[in-house]
């Protein structure tokens, strides 16, 4: 065996391992999944030779069922709240804690990135004490106007505990790859502009913002495929329903009881490709735009 | 360097057999291993059952039976057991559920196993959800019914009787919501198995005799209408959510003096309720006090090793004497008649419950349970949240549910 050979031979037996596992766990697996949408079967019938075969109906069933659409539509707005509310809290927070006029900067990276560490399950009830009819928010909101509306049992209010819930856990994370992308910045940037009379605006217009357009693109993807993908919260909330009347209903908590409650893996998993093709598309989108930008 | 390389792809194959059966794998011993599922609501009711386990395993000693108690995602879990191929020889099944893992292959028929006169000795409803056209699927391990709990000490303090029928029930709960002590004079939940028996007390059905949906009929509309508008809507009631979930606990803490639940609270009010006087009376009845039995079995997975193991541990586990250990929890109703008995003489406050049971009808609705369930507490909410009239609710649920039918 000559060298380019060896070469060969060894790359692809120390790429094994990976690959085997990538084959067995994500490959097989995606393959089964394009099948069973085309096919209606429930988990519990055993092997997927019990599976029927049902061409393209569960994706023809889908697009005129209203609870899939407004699943869909709860999703998308989940989406549009969390992306901002994500993107510049946590963007501020990384500021805040790059200023080198701030003192003790580990003890707030630390309560920052706390929430990431909590059970979700423990910030779900902390936060339904919060926003409860005589909760903590509703006392300080009533300084300006009386209120007594219970948040979580609201059909129009209930996104938004959800979405301050959703932030909170999520935005420690974000901060710190925002931080790391802001120490990188030579601070021979900001000496110059200091010299040229620049204040703060110009600081984030001429510098942090353009430093940092990677890493603002690589965040914005991670919080639109986490938002997508969004269950665990609102299934909490909803002890499991997507309640009150399918306002907390998002595209993943609608597959998953389709899959378990309702017994349709094969729909549930059309379901799920429409939603991975959406993702899809949309990451694409966000790809082209940042290379014209 | 060919030797190497052949080493080499010994180690890479042995490590990847080593990872795809390594789980696999059993010591053959000659022992037996039996593997229920289920969950568990109390300590005690764990210890109960483990005793009841630890005697199974002195009576047959070559069987070892692991208990997975499943905490969370109880069916969800269990399916994907079963999808796995093979899952717990036995697990407990509750009714509502019963109807999918039946009518989709997933479990093994019990009657070659069990005696017909150990059959005919349970309650004839509670075993109604685990049957089909020609089999039985599983023993039912106990029973409940939802009940009035009340707190004495507030109806002594103001002079008030016992609500027995609807209207009883509105006026009092009124009367105590007019108070200042207290939030409601009710808590009520507003999930569908909640409010269940309300439609069967006005003679409402949800489904008519060709399985097909009957919710716009008068005396389901007017069940609703009781429930969402009198009751909640006029202030008289207030639903767990107002309480953030608490149901058992608006009593306990003295927000409201009546709640609904089934016999399973008791345990929570020994631990809580210690401030108030909590007594169970049965719900106050409509038309008729026609009610709702919740009930869980015993029943064997398809992929089951050995059936008649399974089979055997099945009867030993609803046994008289096994039986007679749910009563001494007192957190259920016993399913055998021969322990009825022994159940009041046990729980002489508790006479309720099995009293309701003799009315009941089980919690299954066929395949379809979850959906009717989620259509129905949906209509509900929109009453209770959108203020649409009962009418309306019901006939977009009615439609809804149609729509469903068609995709399927």
């Amino acid at each position: 065996m000559n060298k380019t050979k060896e070469n060969k031979f060894y790359g692809w037996f120390f790429l094994s391992p990976y690959l085997i596992l990538v084959v067995l766990f994500f490959i097989v697996p995606l393959l089964f999944a394009i099948y069973f949408s085309f096919t209606r079967y429930s988990l519990i019938w055993g092997g997927i030779e019990n599976a029927k075969f049902v061409g393209l109906n569960n994706f023809k069933n889908l697009l005129t069922d209203k609870t899939f659409l407004l699943s869909l539509k709860n999703t998308f707005v989940f989406v549009i709240l969390s992306l901002p509310i994500q993107l510049i809290v946590s963007f501020f927070l990384a500021y805040f804690l790059n200023s080198h006029l701030l003192k003790n900067k580990g003890y707030y990276k630390t309560m920052f990135y706390i929430p990431t560490l909590i059970s979700t399950v423990a910030i779900t009830l902390i936060f339904s004490y919060l926003f409860q009819s005589n909760g903590l928010i509703n006392i300080v909101l009533s300084i300006f106007h009386p209120i007594e509306v219970n948040w979580m049992d609201s059909v129009s209010l209930i996104k938004y505990p959800v979405v301050t819930m959703y932030a909170w856990i999520k935005v420690g994370v974000y901060m710190l790859i925002y931080l790391s992308g802001l120490m990188g910045i030579p601070t021979s940037y900001y000496e110059t502009l200091k010299l040229e009379g620049g204040n703060f605006i110009h600081e984030l217009r001429f510098i942090v913002i353009p430093s940092l357009r990677n890493v603002t693109y690589f965040i914005t993807t991670m919080i639109l495929i986490d938002s997508f993908k969004l269950f665990d919260i609102p299934f909490i909330v909803s002890k499991g329903t997507g309640g009150p009347l399918n306002a907390t209903l998002t595209t993943v908590i609608y597959i998953y009881k389709s899959a378990f409650s309702s017994g349709r893996m094969g729909y549930a998993t059309a379901a799920s490709l429409i939603l991975f093709l959406i993702i899809f598309v949309i990451a694409k989108l966000q790809s082209t735009v940042k290379e014209r930008l | 360097m060919k030797s190497f390389k052949i080493y080499f792809v010994m180690v890479l194959v042995l490590l990847s057999s080593g990872i795809l059966f390594a789980s696999g794998q059993k010591e053959e011993s000659g022992e037996k291993v039996l593997k229920l599922v289920g969950w568990s609501t109390t300590p005690q009711e764990k210890e109960y059952v483990q005793s009841r386990i630890d005697l199974f395993e002195a009576e047959n000693p070559n069987v070892k039976v692991e208990w997975e108690i499943l905490a969370n995602e109880y069916n969800e879990t269990l399916q994907i057991q079963i999808a796995s191929g093979k899952g717990p020889d036995v697990f407990y099944l509750d009714a509502s559920w019963a109807s999918m893992f039946i009518e989709n292959y997933a479990l093994s028929p019990i009657d070659d196993y069990i005696s017909q006169s150990t059959i005919d000795g349970f309650y004839p409803s509670t075993l109604d959800a685990f049957r089909d056209d020609s089999n039985l699927y599983g023993l039912a391990k106990d029973m409940n019914t939802l009940v009035l709990y009340y707190d004495e000490l507030a109806f002594e303090k103001y002079g008030m009787s016992v609500p027995t029928t609807w209207d009883e029930l509105l006026e009092t709960s009124k009367t105590f919501a007019a108070m200042d002590e207290y939030e409601a004079g009710i808590v009520l939940r507003t999930d569908f198995a909640r409010f269940y028996p309300f439609i069967l007390q006005n003679g409402g059905s949800i489904l008519d005799e060709d399985g097909n949906p009957n919710w716009t009929d008068k005396a389901v509309v007017d069940a609703f209408d009781y429930y969402f508008n009198d009751l909640i809507g006029s202030g008289a009631a207030k639903t767990n959510k107002d309480f953030n979930g608490e149901n058992e606990g608006a009593l306990t803490t003295k927000k409201v003096p009546m709640m609904i639940s089934g016999g399973w609270a008791t345990a929570y009010l020994n631990e809580n309720g210690k401030d108030i006087e909590w007594k169970m009376t049965k719900l106050p009845k409509g038309k008729s006090e026609k009610t709702v039995l919740f009930t869980v079995a015993y029943v064997m997975n398809k992929n089951a090793n050995d059936q008649e193991l399974a089979a055997s541990f099945i009867d030993f586990m609803t046994s008289e004497k096994s039986q007679r250990m749910v009563v001494d929890s007192g957190l259920a109703v016993p399913t055998r008649q021969a322990v009825a008995d022994y159940y009041i003489e046990k729980n002489p406050t508790l006479g309720a419950n099995p009293e309701q049971a003799k009315n009941a009808k089980v919690y299954n609705l066929g395949v379809h349970t979850p959906k009717i369930a989620d259509l129905m507490s949906a209509a509900g909410d929109k009453i209770r949240l959108q203020g649409m009239s009962a009418q309306q609710a019901l006939e977009e649920a009615e439609l809804e549910f149609n729509e469903y039918l068609d995709t399927l």
